[in-house]
């Protein structure tokens, strides 16, 4: 029998984004019956962190859920012994419980909120000097950062981005090929060596940042960094830029439908963008030619833009839509496959720039789905869109 | 406090209150409760917010964090910080404390504490780090905050590097006490005083002051309500309109310290998607006052018809208040109510103009409406000007502007460019008959399609689907801004959901609350009333007669239906009385009083003075009611479903009652016959009613699933398969069914609603389309990626991701496809899909005959990258790779290590999993319990006597 906390537990750890199921909850049920977290209430915390923890700040947010749950109705610590030491009332809540079970949970009453207890008592502020702590905490608290999507969902979409091939210096045996040259001269050969796999997948990822992205700019980041570090590429490239990395000639705009804003009379007559501008940090500080760049990461390389193209602010420019039909072009080239990653919900594009540029390049969520998408578009697969250019 | 102090604080505050009810405006209730609990930071950060979000507000999706830190709330301070204005800030300090207590302003304290510690959050400015450990150590412990500041700030202390003006400004923020719940408390007492001074303008700014104030507070004042009510009858319109906006919202306001769901927030954002028909205005104009030939008699009737519609609360509902008919009217009268029409319409209704009449032509160009008093010749004397329509609608402050012109121009005049600030514009084109001879053809027929709705299209219709659904002789110009094209504009009585009134409708025997029914009996048969996605549903049960005898006048008992007593309909209503449900025949018109509910179908509004041909009719006491998507919700999981309605018509008023419930279901047996092209509805339903049921009840179960469209011989194949499968496990039963699509959908919700573990990517051998839809639809994440046999129809969607395998005599072809198109095929199958594949969970729903290529790929998933594949509904298969894979796959499911219980079925084992985690509806509220339509009872109960 399970106690009865565990489906509260597991719900609020689904809701805060840990991935439990089935496997894991069998997992803690053999351990609890194989005798394992009964001791305390931190022992059981404990045991269920090492079993569905697979990270640092996963371990941080079992703990903060393990503190909020209600504990009232879990009575397994309550085994009367004859060692029992009645635990100390002003004993801080969050220390480590003694070993023998005590006849009260010792979390008991962190549940109400913050206690002024719970951490290590600054020295008596000084008259002057530094800034002394309030002393206070709340186990409840979680500082780790919860996106939608988590550097591991992330990393496993952008695994996708592969391109395997044998390259290099041959240092890999190949068992079958030295098998056959021995069967087949009926003479012992030297071991056949072959190159090993690599991938050979290479990335742009020009990043819009700062103004209406600046709420995003975390999330982003953090997806970045989880392609950075996991899928790993042949050539990452990153470069940032602002709203757009150039101008187009305003001069198009005189054609244009007035009566709409889309830009589909003109679409022809749009040139690629020859001037613009992108930076080697997120504060924009050192810059480069975007033809540059595209240049040294390779015709073929795909390039994948993060931008909310108009979307956050709820604005529909068409300057802005002009800028970045010839960035379009631009980083098309010679036929390289572009996909667009927008940070603001699909909900949003409506009525605005994004809508407007979706028409022309393939854009989606920031999500998991949305992310998957991209990656099979940057792979080369065609994704069909209203007014390709 | 010096008289410009005063008014700068004076001005202060409204700017912040003003700033305050923008917010309010673009955001939800919850998202300010999210600004609350940032606003004790000195400075923000997105991570701070985020923080915070997660920690207090988790049920707040992630999107909201960025449109607060881009609302007017907040002040973009540069390098990703931003700033809440001092005067706002208290106020939101204020309605911190108010909802949710000082503890959750320490809790807040403790959170900026350890986020300024933690993350070196602000390493290149130390006097912003300093000022939030302050302003935290404030909060919780005040005094030594004050004497840490006294003690530095008096010996200029060179060790915190901080500059003499910091503590200046520090000084000025801590010095007071936090603002609390009687700051609000105070401005709103003084914002009611407020409303009665003499000038308008401030008038109207306090009665908006004293709404937000109040969403603000987060509790219903009574006076501040009732200030409220009072300037509804103020003198001046803009004062009574501020008011009539900000009533309903502060009445509404109770406020609970629980997060609503994301549903409950979309609800308030906009219930369906539609204009609110409270904030929307209608003006319909008749050019029936013409002279001679010009008079057209039947635009009258034809104008009536089309409130009647727009008033149906199942297409629009706009109250008919605000529908204005002006028939007979001249040019001051019609611009009158169009004046008052876009004064009057709020930025979330709808402006719909429409004329009915003659569309004349001015020497100039000009066109021209003809209305009464116009002079054909000279049009431009009294008629009304199209420019002045358009001028009167394009600056109103409506969100959605629609004109409708159902009027030939005469001559070779062409109707204007569409002005950029009006949404769409319907007209007749040239080809119309002349004048004297036309009719208001665009009337009538857009009342018949509203009525009527556009089958094949979703829930609401926008007038792009609406225009093309009108008659094709009917030459018709169709202008509407690009960003405007698929904006909503009614429901469609089409769509399935919206057009059960009028149906029948099956209850399974666990659907039905004993208490009504009674024990021992089996389901029910339920006729709907009216069905209303917000307002909930009301039908009568058909088959439960009493023993109590009909009490008429003798005209009407010789109408009742044998046997001639009382049906039990339900749950007994407040008033007395009967629904009285009549049938006519199919050659009788119907009587005074009758209601059509559907076809010949209908009920009884007055017992008048009965019809030559009168009807057959059956009366029910009491009746059933659904709150808003309850019934939908036990459609959805198979406990109710519809009766073919051909045979319902049939048998609506059987002799037989008692076995009304064993007619309709007697060819159920949850084995539908499938007629020849494609599965009606009532087929898909009751095939999702017997998965649902028999999973439920534990049954033994193979699913025999089809490939999407099939041809013949692909039928014939599956259903010697099924009656192979019977015979060779006997007990078990097969559902063979050669309409993939549909039968995806219902697996694919019912697979949602079991399985915990969906959140995952679903493998499938069918078609992928429809069960990524369905799972989506319950609100699970998946990522549906097929492997068929066939060429398959590709449903569109972010998710779903479509490889097919093509086995034929060239072998094993790989191949994808992406919004019904094909592209690159090209071999080897196997070692591709396995690329392909990614993820630690590979389900697939699958059956018989995928091809050797597929099973490989599978295999080499499981034993080169330690993918576990799990096998769903599968039958006892013949190749070792099947058995592997599904032994694999029980393993997995039931957890490492376990053992796997003999002979238990994939099927056994989902429902024990279901249960175990209480995924499947088994608790969902049953049909009759006590729910009580909320209105509509007095449309339906007559009292005879």
């Amino acid at each position: 029998m399970l106690p009865g906390l565990l489906p509260e537990l597991v719900a609020l750890l689904r809701r805060r984004g840990v991935p439990l199921g089935v496997d894991d909850v069998a997992a803690l049920r053999c351990a609890l019956a194989a005798g394992f977290g009964w001791q305390s209430r931190t022992a059981l915390r404990e045991l269920c962190v090492s079993l569905w923890a697979k990270s640092p700040a996963e371990a941080e947010v079992v703990r903060a859920v393990f503190a909020s749950v209600d504990l009232d109705d879990w009575d397994v610590t309550h085994v009367p012994s004859s060692t029992d030491v009645p635990s100390d009332p002003q004993a801080p809540p969050g220390s480590p419980s003694p070993s023998v079970p005590s006849t009260v949970p010792a979390d008991i009453g962190a549940g109400a909120g913050p206690s002024p207890t719970t951490r290590p008592q600054p020295p008596p502020a000084a008259n002057a000097g530094p800034l002394p702590h309030s002393g206070w905490d709340d186990p409840k608290l979680v500082l780790v950062p919860q996106y939608p999507v988590t550097p591991r969902a992330a990393a496993q979409v952008w695994r996708r981005m592969r391109q395997p091939a044998r390259r290099g210096p041959a240092v890999e045996l190949d068992v079958e090929e030295t098998v056959r040259r021995q069967t087949r001269t009926g003479v012992a050969t030297p071991p056949v060596l072959v190159p090993a796999r690599r991938n050979l997948a290479r990335l742009l990822l020009l990043v819009d940042t700062e103004g209406s992205m600046q709420p995003y700019q975390d999330f982003v980041g953090q997806v970045e960094l989880s392609i950075r570090r996991a899928a790993r590429l042949d050539t990452l490239a990153v470069r940032y830029f602002h709203d757009v990395p150039g101008h187009a000639d305003r001069a198009l705009l005189a054609n244009a439908d007035h009566l709409h804003a889309d830009l589909d009379r003109i679409l022809a007559d749009i040139p690629a963008l020859t001037y613009a501008r992108v930076y080697q940090e997120p504060d924009l500080i050192r810059s480069e030619g975007l033809s540059d760049v595209l240049e040294a990461v390779g015709r073929s390389t795909p390039v994948c833009v993060v931008s909310d193209a108009g979307a956050a602010r709820g604005r529909l420019d068409t300057l802005r839509l002009l800028d970045t039909v010839a960035m379009l072009k631009a980083l098309r080239g010679s036929g390289r496959a572009v996909a667009w990653l927008n940070p603001v919900e699909p909900g949003r594009w409506e009525r605005t720039t994004a809508e407007l540029v979706a028409r022309h390049v393939p854009m989606h969520p920031m999500t998991v789905p949305g992310m998957y998408a991209v990656v099979d578009v940057l792979r080369g697969r065609f994704a069909p869109v209203a007014r390709p250019l | 406090m010096s008289g410009n102090n005063l008014r700068a604080a004076a001005s202060g505050l409204a700017r912040a209150v003003s700033d305050l009810r923008a917010a309010q405006r673009t955001l939800p209730p919850e998202a300010i409760d999210l600004a609350c609990h940032v606003s004790l930071p000195v400075a923000v950060d997105p991570r701070l917010l985020h923080l915070t979000r997660i920690n207090f507000l988790p049920d707040l999706p992630y999107e909201m964090e960025a449109r607060l830190l881009l609302s007017p709330l907040f002040h973009e301070l540069g390098d990703g910080l931003y700033e809440i204005k001092p005067e706002l800030r208290d106020l939101l300090l204020a309605a911190l404390d108010a909802r949710f207590g000082s503890e959750r302003l320490q809790r807040m304290a403790v959170l900026l504490e350890r986020y300024t510690d933690l993350r070196s959050s602000w390493p290149d400015s130390p006097e912003l780090a300093h000022a939030q450990r302050l302003t935290a150590l404030h909060v919780l412990r005040p005094d030594e905050a004050l004497q840490w500041l006294a003690d530095n700030e008096a010996a200029a202390s060179t060790d915190t590097g901080l500059a003499p003006t910091w503590f200046v400004a520090m000084r000025r923020q801590i010095n007071t006490t936090p603002p609390d719940r009687a700051l609000l408390e105070r401005l709103l007492d003084g914002a009611v005083r407020q409303l009665r001074q003499p000038d308008r303008r401030r008038r109207v700014a306090d009665v908006l002051t004293v709404a937000a104030l109040l969403a603000l507070l987060g509790a219903s004042v009574a006076y501040a309500i009732e200030a409220l009510r009072a300037a509804i009858s103020d003198g001046d319109p803009a004062v009574r309109r501020a008011a009539r906006d900000a009533l309903p919202r502060a009445e509404a306001e109770v406020r609970h310290d629980q997060p609503p769901s994301d549903e409950v927030l979309a609800l308030r954002a906009s219930p369906d998607g539609l204009a609110d028909p409270a904030e929307s205005r209608v003006v319909l104009i008749g050019g029936d006052g013409l002279p001679g030939p010009y008079r057209l008699p039947e635009v009258k009737a034809a104008l009536l018809d089309l409130v009647d519609v727009l008033t149906d609360r199942e297409v629009w509902g706009v109250d008919r208040r605000h529908c204005q008919v002006l028939l007979g009217a001249d040019r001051s009268q019609a611009e009158e109510a169009l004046r008052r029409a876009a004064d009057e319409v709020g930025p979330d209704g709808l402006l719909l103009v429409h004329f009915a009449g003659h569309g004349l032509v001015d020497p100039d160009g000009t066109i021209v409406f003809g209305i009464a008093g116009t002079d054909p010749e000279q049009p431009r004397l009294a008629g009304l000007p199209y420019p002045v329509v358009e001028g009167y609608v394009a600056a109103s402050g409506a969100g959605l502007k629609l004109l409708l012109f159902d009027c030939v121009l005469a001559g070779s005049v062409s109707w204007p460019r569409l002005s950029p600030r009006i949404d769409y514009l319907l007209t007749q084109g040239p080809g119309l008959p002349p004048v004297g001879t036309g009719s208001p053809a665009l009337t009538r027929e857009l009342t018949r399609l509203l009525w009527s709705g556009v089958p094949g299209q979703g829930a609401l219709l926008d007038l792009r689907a609406i225009h093309a659904a009108l008659n094709p002789n009917l030459p018709l110009l169709l202008q509407l801004r690009h960003d405007s094209s698929t904006t909503p504009l009614v429901r469609n009585r089409a769509w399935p959901e919206s057009t059960l009134v009028g149906r029948v409708l099956v209850v399974a025997p666990d659907g039905v609350d004993p208490d009504v029914v009674g024990p021992g009996r089996s389901g029910a048969v339920v006729l709907v009333l009216r069905h209303h996605p917000r307002e909930g549903t009301l039908g009568v049960r058909l088959d439960d007669p009493s023993d109590r005898a009909v009490d008429l006048p003798a005209d009407w008992s010789r109408l009742v239906a044998p046997p001639p007593v009382e049906f039990r309909g339900g749950t007994p209503a407040t008033r007395p009385g009967f629904v009285a449900v009549a049938q006519f025949r199919a050659d009788e018109r119907p009587s005074p009083g009758f209601r059509a509910l559907r076809a010949r179908i209908g009920v009884l509004l007055r017992f008048a003075e009965p019809a030559r041909r009168p009807p057959r009719i059956r009366l029910f006491r009491g009746y059933l009611g659904w709150e808003p998507g309850h019934l939908e919700s036990l459609l959805a999981e198979g406990i109710v479903w519809r009766a073919d309605p051909e045979q319902a018509t049939r048998r609506l008023l059987t002799d037989q009652p008692e076995k009304l419930w064993d007619d309709l279901t007697r060819d159920v047996e949850f084995t539908p016959q499938l007629r020849g092209g494609g599965p009606s509805r009532s087929d898909f339903d009751l095939l999702l009613a017997g998965l649902a049921w028999r999973i439920r009840q534990g049954h033994r179960l193979t699913l025999l699933l089809g490939d999407g469209v099939s041809s013949a011989s692909q039928v014939r194949a599956r259903r010697a398969a099924a009656a192979e499968i019977s015979e060779r496990s006997p007990g078990e039963r097969s559902y063979p069914d050669p309409h993939g699509d549909r039968q995806d959908w219902a697996v694919g919700r019912l697979l949602a609603r079991c399985g915990a573990w969906f959140d995952h990517r679903v493998f499938t051998t069918r078609s992928a389309g429809a069960l990524a839809r369905a799972i989506r639809a319950e609100g699970r994440a998946a990522t549906v990626s097929q492997v068929g046999t066939e060429r398959a129809a590709v449903g569109s969607g972010d998710t779903v991701r479509v490889f097919q395998v093509q086995d034929d005599a060239g072998g094993s072809r790989y191949g994808s496809a992406d919004y019904g198109r094909r592209s690159g095929w090209s071999p080897p199958p196997a070692d591709r899909l396995s690329r392909l594949i990614t993820g630690d969970h590979v389900y697939v729903v699958g059956h018989h005959g995928e091809p050797g290529s597929v099973m490989a790929a599978l295999r080499r998933l499981q034993e080169d990258r330690g993918v576990s594949v799990s096998w769903v509904a599968a039958p006892a298969g013949e190749s070792e790779a099947e058995l592997s894979i599904r032994t694999t796959a029980l393993r997995h499911l039931l957890g490492r290590g376990a053992t796997p219980y003999p002979g238990v079925t994939a099927d056994t084992f989902l429902t024990a999993l279901c249960r175990q985690f209480g995924a499947l509806p088994s608790a969902a509220p049953r049909l009759g319990s006590g729910v009580r339509f909320p209105r509509g009872e007095e449309e339906f109960v007559v009292d005879p006597g």
